[in-house]
């Protein structure tokens, strides 16, 4: 049998070997053109669907601190707590009419919470104690808690507040004399797995609730979840988990102002976040091939 | 508090002023009535003090002739704020408004609810137990006063100077205390010596040592 010339052969291994370098330079870019492309277009619908959020977000709260600054307006809710407090500081106050006045505005405050559908109503002293709660979760907010509301805040405000019970987002009206303001009324709700829904459904996507570094309620797995939240607690960037690239942006960041003794680590992040994520790339190689060439070149 | 009870016989002055001297107006705009509200933190206007009630603490009941004083109701606001009456006196709540209110109280000791009622107008209420009544309407949840009610004669409201002078009392170490709405009681001791004019003054709140 006669063998092929020496030449021939190398030169057809040398192009066969230079064909395999090319193809595999064209589908390496082809690849990393194709994840740019899938993560461009997820963040840009986070970014989308994230502007969307903020402002269905933005009206909601609106309406809800015109409606809170309605109900602040109770005359009765409103003269219970004035008189409570200062007869108490006048004079010794009779049991029977501590227990008439305190009873006067939990009432008011019930109906308030029943008109409102809130997780928990509270009304609070002019020291930021609660005097009286109402609604389902009123165990959550005992007689005499504190609440940290902002220094200097306007007469209705957001904010997110620390409890020994837990974090909960609030919405507040002062209550108001002309001269003087007596106290507070909030409607509470708590950061949890409900919150969390209801939010991935208005924001079109997966929702993380975070506390000090801890996810305390997410839409996505719970390992997930810890990988994204950076330790700032601020995240607004492509992060991974799992092999899978995910972008996440941050809706909501505040600082707790909490009172308690108990050690907080320095180097986990500090305060309430709630941060938005879409998956960005979870395909495998033959996926991202397919993508890009439907797509074709830039 | 130590000393000799007062006693009609031995009779001394307890004069002084009173100072505010921390923004008692400093007041956010009120997202329901933002017409109404202060924007900007001032300090207290002079008129300030006359919402202000000075009395000696503790004194005990004494027979005290009634008096009749009126709250008006104008511009939305209860017009004085404060007012300081002895047992058995009336207080007066005349509309001066071209809308109705509705005058109500939750305290102790004048417990009341005048109705609605238009201008032109007046309801009146007698208290006849010593002690504070917090006054509100029904329909302006803003609105609010106090009437003070006391069973003797050792208590007064400063005129917008501050000044203030409490009728004769018996010598002694008193205490003589100083109430105001927004910033509570002030309570000072001092040595009341029969036959002079003995100071009492105050400044609002006591500023921190």
């Amino acid at each position: 049998m006669r063998r092929p010339p020496k030449l021939i052969a190398r030169t057809l291994m040398a192009s066969f070997g230079a064909a395999v370098v090319i193809l595999s330079i064209v589908f390496a870019v082809l690849m990393i053109d194709a994840r740019s492309r899938a993560r461009a277009a997820e963040t840009e619908k986070l970014g989308v669907a994230g502007r969307v959020f903020t402002a269905l977000e933005a009206r909601r709260q609106q309406e809800q601190l015109a409606t809170i600054a309605t109900l602040a307006e109770n005359p009765t809710l409103k003269a219970a707590l004035d008189t409570y407090v200062a007869e108490r500081q006048f004079a010794d106050l009779p049991a029977f009419q501590a227990t008439s006045l305190r009873d006067t505005v939990v009432l008011e405050a019930e109906k308030l919470a029943d008109l409102t559908r809130a997780d928990a109503l509270a009304i609070l002293d002019s020291g930021g104690n609660v005097f009286a709660s109402a609604g389902p979760s009123r165990d959550d907010w005992p007689r005499g808690a504190h609440v940290a509301l902002p220094i200097g805040r306007p007469s209705t405000f957001h904010d997110i507040v620390s409890l020994p019970s837990g974090t909960f987002r609030i919405a507040g009206a002062a209550l108001q004399f002309d001269d003087r303001d007596v106290g507070a009324l909030v409607i509470g709700r708590s950061l949890d797995a409900n919150y969390a829904r209801e939010l991935s459904n208005l924001a079109s996507a997966d929702v993380i609730i975070a506390v000090d570094g801890d996810v305390v309620a997410s839409t996505v797995a719970e390992r997930i979840a810890a990988d994204l939240i950076s330790t700032d607690g601020n995240t607004d960037e492509i992060r991974s988990s799992g092999g899978e690239e995910f972008a996440v942006r941050t809706h909501l960041h505040a600082r707790l102002d909490r009172r308690r003794s108990e050690h907080r680590d320095p180097g986990r992040a500090d305060g309430a976040g709630i941060h938005r994520v879409r998956r960005v790339c979870s395909l495998g190689h033959r996926q991202l091939l397919a993508r890009a060439f439907a797509d074709g070149p830039d | 508090m130590d000393g000799a009870r007062p006693t009609a016989q031995e009779p001394a002055i307890v004069s002084g002023r009173v100072e505010i001297g921390i923004p008692v107006t400093s007041r956010r705009p009120s997202a329901s009535y933002p017409s109404r509200a202060v924007a900007a933190p001032t300090l207290a206007p002079e008129s300030e003090r006359r919402n202000v009630v000075v009395y000696l603490r503790d004194a005990p009941p004494q027979t005290v002739s009634p008096i009749q004083v009126a709250i008006r109701q104008e511009h939305e606001r209860f017009m004085p704020r404060v007012v300081a009456v002895t047992v058995g006196s009336d207080v007066e709540f005349p509309n001066d408004d071209p809308i109705y209110h509705n005058v109500f109280s939750l305290s102790r000791v004048g417990t009341f609810n005048l109705g609605r009622y238009p201008r032109g107008e007046t309801r009146s209420v007698r208290f006849d137990e010593p002690g504070i009544v917090k006054v509100f309407c029904d329909i302006h949840s803003h609105m609010s006063a106090t009437v003070m009610v006391f069973d003797h004669p050792w208590f007064a409201v400063p005129d917008e100077s501050g000044r203030f002078e409490l009728p004769a009392m018996p010598e002694g170490t008193q205490e003589i205390t100083a109430w105001h709405a927004r910033l509570g009681d002030t309570t000072i001791r001092i040595r009341v010596e029969p036959g002079q004019t003995n100071a009492a003054d105050f400044v609002l709140p006591v500023p921190e040592e």
